[in-house]
């Protein structure tokens, strides 16, 4: 059923942001042939010499547009953010909800798959915007043919001289893998916890419940960073005190994994501490209006 | 006989308001019965509950003997007064969506009465109008294959000629081993495919009785002994 319910949602997700995703990166290649124009415009004019308005307005436009575009994309993880926590809503708290909730499925399922859609859309979404970066870095900051190599040297640079470094002092793949790990945990729990509030805010206000959430997940979010910072500030203390005499980079570097790992831990905690009192409110309080 | 649902001491309160106070309810099955009540007798409140959509005060409900929960929605198919189908969904979309989800559906049934309704399936649901979207989701509802039908208000603001179509086809999908709870106040119209009737006011079961016993013992149409009974 769960998988089910997944291909559901996703299908209902994708309708709004599959066609975002494609404008981003539309958006992206646009900013980067508009940046190019500009810099070109701009060499142009020093080489020349003397520039006509014509010039001079096209080149404001475009790095206008540029830096719209720009801004566009960066907000763009904000709508994706946005339409994934509209969908919860209307599928649980909106009409939609009469469909939802007579489905014969267990609470747990129908959160998962709203976990898990959710999460998938945001990943892509970052790596739509990285992939766009990518490409206004590489295509869109050169007057020099068409490739940026400095930018493209720098990338080489990391792999090559940097990284083989950084392998002398820290456990590289064991790393990478704690922060993806850790960034998941971190992405379910801060998911879970606007989904909470979407689902608080709807039992406490009868009307306004999108403002009711709004406000709903700044308190908790209020609630949740005196929680993590008492946490760290006990965990760092615990593991400070082991680690006074930290004189080599290993010894900060294991030290750092340490703290990281603790990250995970509270971030786990509170992904399933949301998830059990949506869970517990949908099954023992439900009120659909 | 056997019963398929069973309330017992069901209270619902919101907030100072008692919508449901202490209902005793046991239906049999294989009946047709109408939850007859004035508006804000309690109707809808106790078709949600027993659908799972609220949570009572107090009080238990059993359907086939099971608590309400994810093993009775499977046996339920529940009618809302309102439509809950996604705008952006079409006809197909919604008959794909009641397949993977109710093992009970019967897809030929459903797609016989659309053809019946001329509903393209590639329509969207915002394309439709409100009572074309009302008749697909009663399509889809009694196109389940379930063990208890809850309407709620299946026939309200609908023309006359749109009344007939729905009672013919809750009638004419109606399965002998089911039991269906229709929720109205139009009583004329429901009264004809009646076996039982519960009278609800102000959160109070008030009768349950049988159409064919009021005839028979008062010499009423139920339509009559309503209008004598709620009267303002």
């Amino acid at each position: 059923m769960l998988k089910k319910l997944m291909k559901h949602d996703f299908r209902a997700l994708s309708r709004t942001l599959f066609p975002l995703q494609i404008g981003i990166l539309g958006g992206g290649i646009v900013a980067t042939l508009l940046t190019t124009l500009t810099i070109r415009l701009n060499d142009t004019s020093a080489s020349v010499g003397g520039s006509s308005f014509v010039r001079g307005l096209i080149m404001a436009i475009s790095a206008t547009a540029a830096v719209l575009i720009g801004v566009a994309i960066m907000a763009s993880a904000l709508v994706t953010l946005l339409l994934i926590c509209y969908h919860f809503y209307r599928s649980f708290l909106g009409d939609e909800g009469y469909l939802t909730f007579t489905l014969p499925v267990s609470t747990s399922k129908l959160i998962w798959s709203k976990l898990l859609t959710g999460m998938f859309w945001t990943l892509i979404n970052a790596v739509v915007v990285v992939i766009t970066l990518l490409i206004f870095s590489v295509f869109g900051t050169t007057s020099n043919g068409i490739v940026n190599t400095d930018v493209l040297n720098a990338f080489r640079t990391f792999f090559t001289d940097i990284l083989p470094q950084a392998t002398q002092y820290v456990n590289v793949p064991l790393v990478s893998v704690e922060i993806v790990v850790i960034g998941i945990i971190a992405l379910a729990a801060q998911m879970l916890e606007i989904y909470f509030a979407i689902v608080v805010g709807g039992q406490v206000a009868k009307k306004h419940r999108i403002l009711a959430a709004i406000g709903m997940y700044l308190l908790i979010n209020m609630g949740v960073g005196i929680v993590s910072t008492t946490f760290m500030s006990l965990v760092t203390l615990g593991e400070g005190v082991s680690s006074l005499a930290l004189n080599t980079v290993q010894e900060v570097s294991t030290f750092m994994t340490s703290i990281f790992g603790w990250y995970g831990v509270l971030f786990a905690g509170l992904a399933v501490l949301f998830f059990f009192l949506i869970r517990s409110i949908f099954k023992k309080n439900l009120n659909l209006q | 006989m056997q019963s398929i649902l069973e309330v017992r001491a069901l209270s619902k309160r919101y907030g100072s308001t008692l919508a449901l106070n202490n209902v005793d309810i046991t239906l049999p099955k294989g009946k047709i019965i109408g939850l007859l009540g004035p508006n804000g007798s309690g109707k809808t409140t106790l078709l949600k509950i027993v659908a799972g959509l609220l949570t009572p005060t107090s009080g238990i409900v059993l359907v086939d003997n099971q608590p309400v929960g994810e093993g009775t929605k499977a046996l339920i198919s529940y009618l809302p007064e309102r439509t809950y189908l996604p705008d952006w969904m079409t006809v197909e979309d919604c008959l794909e969506y009641f397949t993977d989800f109710y093992a009970d559906f019967d897809m030929a049934r459903a797609r016989e009465m659309l053809a019946r309704l001329n509903v393209p399936a590639d329509k969207r649901m915002k394309q439709l109008s409100k009572g074309t979207r009302e008749k697909m989701q009663l399509v889809l509802v009694m196109s389940r294959r379930a063990k208890l039908y809850l309407l709620d208000e299946p026939i309200g603001g609908v023309d006359p000629a749109t009344r007939d179509y729905i009672l013919d086809t809750i009638i004419g999908n109606y399965d002998n081993e089911a039991t269906i709870l229709i929720s109205t106040h139009l009583i004329a119209d429901v009264e004809k495919v009646l076996d039982e009737f519960l009278f609800l006011k102000d959160g109070v079961i008030t009768m349950h009785d049988t159409t064919d016993n009021v005839r028979a013992t008062q010499g009423k149409s139920l339509d009559e002994l309503f209008r004598e009974v709620f009267r303002c």
